[in-house]
């Protein structure tokens, strides 16, 4: 699993290049995007918008990380259609601020 | 370390012999290659062999070639014994399996020096051997334990298929020897049947492990305790929890811990066998696939998964049944199916699936899903596990 990270206006944005999140991955997501956070209590951006299919490891994964920030903000950007189903179904979408590109994420 | 010289010319046998034995070796001898096997098979502890070439009954080569195909259950390290002039007998050794070759006329401390190197590679192939051995016992091992939990897992799946008014029909096909699925169905009264599909997220024993435990945590005690009924003074002294509510506490009870990610989604369900009413939670899970006479449709409503979050709000929804009209729950396992060209399964084809074989019994329809998705995924060994549940009411 390769992550990269870059700043915008102040936010750190992880980037994960990867095409499926899931069992086979999950971990190295978590291990990998928890080396990159900031302090506690700091907010991310996670952009997903090359991630076309995740499995509920994958979700769980997500899930552990928001958690992990100790009420720091996840907004996640470019979900595509399977993933942001996932959200809807799961309601992870009323957890997580959902936007469409970086640029919205930070204005919002 | 013993050596084992095998050598017909009895003068050359005994220099050798006295030399190896200076340089600290335990040597035995034999005059021939057929008397150096029988020794090989008596004496487990001979593990290096220097062989003269020319020998009467079975000669260098031939012990050689034996030694290299018999399985004696050790590795044995051949050295081969020639004169100078044997280029041709040294190049043809080497090819059937000498793993080296000494001129008599060298010098003896090279012979030791080489029996050095045999005895390196001696030990490491030892030390291999025996990290195998332990391997493909813990293999093994584990293996039948896996087998024995799959077992279990299968026996705590439902064995009759009526309830008064309902029949059932089932399939479970798990991805990794035994797997996160796991379903059930249960008389609460003479009115209602509860009924459940889970999905703990991952695969194989942490996920089995949690469905195990909720398949008894959602079964009655032998005295007839319940998480899904409360006692309550007035009779008939039970109340039936409302799905929302027993969803609700199994969040409570199983939120993740620590460093888990684990949670796991559900539809939770009771069906009025009277009315035909139904009234389910759905929990992040897959919708239900509900067919009518006339056609199928999918019943769904977006909720938080169960173990995941603490203090999330559920909810509920209600429809009704007519008699004869069957309801389908599943894993997302059954529509994440991928195809060899990695198309998914998709809701969609599982409503054709089901529509087009309504006329079946609901034991033949599951079936007929159950070989509709392993031909999608060319073959009965699936990415996730793949549980589907059908049930039909008949109407009172």
């Amino acid at each position: 699993m390769e992550i990269s990270t870059s700043q915008h206006a102040g936010n750190l944005v992880i980037h994960i290049h990867a095409n499926r999140l899931d069992a086979a991955s999950a971990m190295t997501f978590k291990q990998a995007v928890e080396a990159a956070l900031p302090d506690k209590g700091a907010g991310i951006i996670l952009d997903l918008a090359e991630v076309s299919f995740m499995d509920s490891s994958g979700l769980g994964a997500v899930v552990a990380v928001h958690k992990g920030l100790h009420g720091g903000q996840i907004k996640v950007v470019g979900l595509q259609q399977a993933v942001q189903e996932l959200f809807r179904l799961t309601r992870m979408d009323r957890i997580f601020q959902c936007h469409g590109s970086v640029n919205e994420a930070i204005k919002a | 370390m013993k050596v084992l010289l095998v050598e017909d010319a009895r003068d050359v046998r005994k220099v050798l012999s006295l030399s190896l034995n200076k340089f600290g070796h335990d040597v035995a001898t034999a005059e021939h290659g057929a008397e150096a096997l029988e020794m090989l098979n008596n004496q487990p502890e001979i593990q290096m062999v220097v062989s003269d070439v020319s020998m009467p009954v079975m000669d260098g080569h031939a012990l050689c070639r034996t030694i290299k195909q018999q399985d004696f259950g050790r590795f044995v390290y051949f050295i081969l014994l020639s004169s100078k002039d044997q280029e041709q007998e040294i190049i043809e050794g080497l090819k059937i399996g000498a793993d080296d070759f000494i001129t008599k006329q060298s010098p003896l401390a090279e012979l030791n020096a080489r029996i050095g190197v045999g005895q390196r590679i001696i030990e490491l192939n030892n030390e291999l051997n025996q990290q195998n051995e332990r391997l493909t016992k813990a293999y093994a091992q584990i293996k039948k334990d896996l087998l024995m939990a799959a077992e279990m897992h299968s026996s705590l799946l439902p064995t009759h298929s009526e309830l008064p008014g309902t029949e059932f029909a089932w399939i479970c096909n798990c991805s990794a020897y035994l797997g996160g699925d796991m379903f059930d169905y249960q008389r609460l009264d003479e009115n209602t049947i509860a009924f459940y599909l889970l999905d703990v997220s991952g695969h194989g024993i942490p996920s089995a492990l949690l469905s195990f435990t909720l398949k008894y945590a959602m079964s009655p005690s032998q005295k007839g305790a319940t998480l899904l009924k409360r006692f309550i003074s007035r009779p008939p002294h039970y109340e039936i929890l409302q799905p929302v509510e027993v969803v609700s506490k199994l969040n409570e009870r199983y939120m993740s811990q620590g460093n888990s990610t684990q949670y796991f989604t559900m539809i939770y369900a009771l069906l009025n066998v009277k009315t035909g009413r139904v009234t389910v939670c759905q929990a992040g899970h897959p919708g239900l696939l509900h067919q009518t006479k006339t056609s199928t449709t999918e019943r769904s409503m977006n909720g938080f998964p169960v173990g995941m979050l603490p203090d999330v709000e559920y909810e509920q929804f209600e429809f009704d049944l007519s008699p004869g009209d069957r309801l389908f729950i599943f894993s997302d396992g059954v529509t994440e199916c991928f195809s060899p060209s990695k198309e998914e399964f998709g809701t969609e084809r599982l409503i054709r699936t089901i529509n087009d074989n309504h006329h079946l019994g609901i034991d033949d329809q599951a079936k007929l899903v159950e070989q509709t998705l392993i031909s999608w995924n060319r073959g009965d060994q699936f990415d996730d596990d793949v549980s589907f549940l059908a049930l039909e009411w008949q109407g009172l």
